[in-house]
């Protein structure tokens, strides 16, 4: 899961009509039938954040336990600067592997 | 002399053999057992096997640049089979990747040049050469050259530009795919970049070149290779990419987890914190993660490490927050309460990035983080209850930090504070079942039950399907006829009766009746007093309890002492017969509601001395086994606990393979701090009875006679620690 607040696209300042509201925007954006792992992150951000209570354990206990060492790997993968390698490199780099 | 030992026969060639040394990666191996197994049993399977098998050992001399082992390899090809003409091309195929095109491209005719040109061009592209090529195709071999440099500058337009010319029927056709697939991937067009890879001929130098960048960008293709080829995949895209960030974070991960240490951890950090410093989003992710870790694997020494790698956190500037909580995971309470209290001292100053409900209710719950389940002794800072009182001022609606305060409060009999602070709470939340049941009973313990029932019958509209607030309901409606009836108002008390008819005979259909009849006493109506206490004579095992009820409501409805001596007289007739487990244990349950509900009278503690004497005498009614466990359950739950234990002993000694006995009178000596081998013993028989019993109600006691082992202390710890020492020499 990635930081509630982001999922759901609502400022820390959202109370809990305004995140309900926007939680049902984005459910009928994004049903289930139709996008289950994108639904399935919006519903965990919502049960996150989506009472007070709620929106102060995350603030005290849980902010940031989202951002596993797992996930951070994932991300720095997607967002890692595309290098363009030369034929060497690449060349020299398909033939160490088979070394 | 001795004789010299004759050398072992080679083994004999055979298609496993082959086959395991293919298997074991030693293909040049496989070559040659093939080689062997083909002379010594030429057959068309085992020919096939040697060419397949010389094309395998072929190709890892090229591409590992042994040029001489390739050349002798090819010679010997020559020999296999040489009129067959597809064993002409596969072998003109192999001497073009070898480097020797002009000798492949005699061997063929033109329908099989130009795939003998492509293998040609690989080679050339390879060695970065074109010497290897014939004149013709000098200008293509350039043009890819230049192509290549154009893209690694960035020049995406110029590698396209140089492209151009490269046509379908060229030899270099999969270099402009593969140059094109690259381009794309630079740009982040994964799937425009798979669809060219896809292209690519499996057999040809370009495809092996996309492959780590195939994978990257296509899932499906990383889940079609095998799994140890795709993480050699995923290691040569990390290493044509490298930027040594993913790389220092696996080894951030592999220090990761309850028991381990954090400085492997910043040590990875270190090495990787200079490239880390350009991303600074990941930066961040990663200091939140690590925070994370510093709570379960961390000492309190890591925060200066940690603070100089990622600074200081938004939300814990000080870091007192996670000082508390690694005191928390060490068991060091007083350190953690001492944490605590400074970071709900930051978080008064009402710090930037804070809505101000979220700071209210976050200061809340530390106070009562640090006001629950801690004795006053030997903590520093405020009282528990100031701690507790704390957090209802900053939240005063929210009910958890409510009900600790009431239920502290009520400990210390503060009742007046404990009820303004359930009637605070209602303000904000009128509609909360729980705060309205709380409030009721307590006005029903100061005997104010008008207002008790007032409160329980809002409780049960909010709740209608909760049980224990329909008892308590009607328990309540019990207790305000007691008080019309005592005030000398019938006819108000017969309308009560009716007014809640339903719920008196869903929840306390017996006490009820007890009720309408002490009302028939009170007015003098015989015939409905009669009916009534056939009715309830007519319920089993309602005996005592029945009489018990009777005598005591006659007093609290202040019946006159003459009228009512008689139920005192029959309660007191059928205390002297022979009494059964389950009425004593209905008598005692009796009792106790008086007692829960606040209800006192006259003699009504020498009453239940009496009442618990009658264990003693149950045996006599001969009941089954069953009945006396449920009576010992009673007395146990009661904290009779020297009765239990006696209890326990007598009918451990009348049916000694009764685990239930054994279990109840281990809890007792356990209460009463018995010596803890004693325990021991009786409960492990009683797990061992309770093993063999066929009842399953004995079988299922198994648990909670485990866990009253567990919680006693090792019987040979004091041996061990005593050897642990070692003998005096």
């Amino acid at each position: 899961m990635t930081d509630p607040y982001e999922t759901l696209g609502v400022t820390v300042e959202a109370d809990d009509v305004a995140i309900r509201q926007r939680y049902l925007e984005l459910a009928r954006e994004f049903p289930p039938e139709q996008h289950p792992a994108r639904f399935a992150a919006i519903r965990a951000a919502y049960e996150a954040i989506k009472t007070l209570e709620a929106r102060a354990t995350y603030r005290l206990l849980d902010s940031g336990r989202e951002d596993t060492i797992e996930s951070i790997i994932d991300d720095a993968m997607i967002q890692m600067p595309r290098r363009r390698a030369g034929l060497n490199t690449l060349i020299a780099t398909m033939y160490t592997s088979q070394k | 002399m001795a004789r010299k030992k004759a050398p072992p026969a080679p083994p004999r060639p055979s298609a496993d053999r082959v086959q395991a040394l293919f298997a074991a990666g030693d293909v040049h191996g496989a070559y040659l057992a093939a080689r062997l197994l083909n002379a010594d049993q030429p057959t068309a399977d085992h020919l096939k096997l040697l060419k397949t098998l010389a094309i395998g050992a072929a190709t890892m001399l090229e591409s590992t640049g042994k040029q001489f082992e390739f050349n002798r390899l090819m010679a010997e090809a020559d020999q296999i089979d040489p009129q067959d003409p597809a064993w002409i091309v596969e072998r003109a195929c192999l001497l073009a990747r070898g480097g020797r095109l002009a000798d492949a491209l005699m061997r063929v005719d033109e329908s099989n040049r130009s795939r003998i040109l492509g293998y040609g061009v690989d080679r050339a592209l390879k060695s970065r050469s074109k010497e290897f090529l014939p004149d013709e195709l000098h200008d293509g071999f350039d043009a890819i050259v230049a192509a290549f440099k154009h893209y690694e500058s960035g020049d995406d337009a110029a590698a396209k530009a140089t492209l151009e010319p490269i046509g379908l029927r060229s030899p270099f056709l999969e270099w402009k795919v593969l140059l094109r697939g690259l381009i794309a991937f630079a740009n982040g067009e994964d799937a425009r970049a798979a669809e060219n890879f896809a292209r690519l001929d499996r057999g040809r130098v370009p495809y092996r070149l996309c492959s780590p960048y195939y994978a990257t960008a296509d899932a499906g293709y990383r889940a079609s290779v095998p799994p140890p080829i795709a993480a050699e995949l995923e290691e040569r895209f990390h290493r044509l990419n490298s930027g040594g960030i993913v790389p220092g974070l696996r080894e951030v991960a592999k220090h990761l987890g309850r028991n381990r240490e954090m400085p492997p951890v910043f040590r990875a950090v270190e090495g990787m914190l200079h490239a880390l410093r350009n991303r600074p989003g990941l930066l961040k992710r990663l200091g939140r993660c690590l925070y994370h870790a510093i709570i379960y694997q961390g000492q309190p020494e890591d925060l200066v490490r940690y603070r100089q790698q990622f600074g200081a956190h938004p939300d814990d500037p000080s870091f007192f927050r996670l000082q508390a909580r690694i005191a928390e995971e060490l068991g060091e309470e007083g350190l953690a309460i001492r944490n605590w209290l400074r970071y709900e001292e930051w978080l008064a100053t009402k710090p930037a990035g804070w809505p101000e409900s979220i700071l209210n209710r976050v200061r809340a719950m530390i106070w009562l983080r640090i006001g629950s389940d801690l004795d006053d002794e030997n903590r520093p800072g405020p009282s528990c209850l100031d701690c507790l009182r704390r957090a209802v001022q900053l939240a005063p609606d929210w009910e958890p930090a409510s009900r600790e305060l009431y239920v502290e409060l009520v400990d210390r009999k503060l009742h007046e504070e404990a009820e303004a602070v359930v009637r605070a709470l209602l303000v904000h939340q009128p509609d909360r079942p729980e705060p309205l049941q709380r409030l009721a009973a307590m006005v029903a313990r100061q005997n104010r039950p008008d207002e008790a029932l007032e409160l329980y019958l809002r409780a049960r509209t909010l709740d209608p399907l909760n049980e224990s607030i329909g008892t308590r309901a009607a328990c309540t409606v019990l207790a305000v006829a007691r008080t019309v009836i005592a005030g000398k108002k019938p006819a108000a008390a017969q309308t009560l009766f009716d007014e809640h008819a339903e719920l008196l005979k869903q929840f306390t259909p017996n006490d009820s009746t007890v009720m309408r009849a002490v009302l028939a006493k009170k007015l003098g109506d015989q015939p409905q007093l009669e009916t009534l206490l056939n009715e309830l004579h007519a319920k089993p095992f309602r005996r005592l309890s029945l009489h018990f009820s009777l005598a005591v409501e006659s007093t609290l409805v202040k019946i006159k002492p003459a009228d009512r001596k008689d139920a005192e007289q029959s309660l007191a007739a059928a205390l002297e017969e022979t009494p059964h487990p389950i009425e004593v244990l209905l008598l005692l349950l009796a009792y106790d509601m008086y007692d829960e509900y606040g209800i006192t009278y006259r003699g009504q503690k020498s009453q239940i001395k009496k009442f618990l004497a009658l264990c003693s005498r149950v045996h006599e009614a001969k009941a089954p086994e069953e009945d006396y466990e449920v009576l010992g359950d009673t007395l146990r739950f009661r904290d009779e606990l020297k009765l239990t234990k006696k209890y326990a002993l007598e009918y451990l000694r009348r049916f000694p393979r009764n685990p239930k006995f054994g279990l109840l009178l281990a809890e007792a000596l356990f209460d009463l701090m018995e010596p803890p081998h004693r325990i021991r013993g009786i409960l492990v028989v009683a797990r061992d009875h309770a093993e063999r019993s066929k009842e399953k109600r004995h079988s299922a006691l198994i648990p909670r006679i485990d866990e009253l082992l567990q919680q006693l202390p090792d019987p040979f710890e004091s041996l061990r620690s005593f050897f642990r020492g070692g003998f005096p020499r």
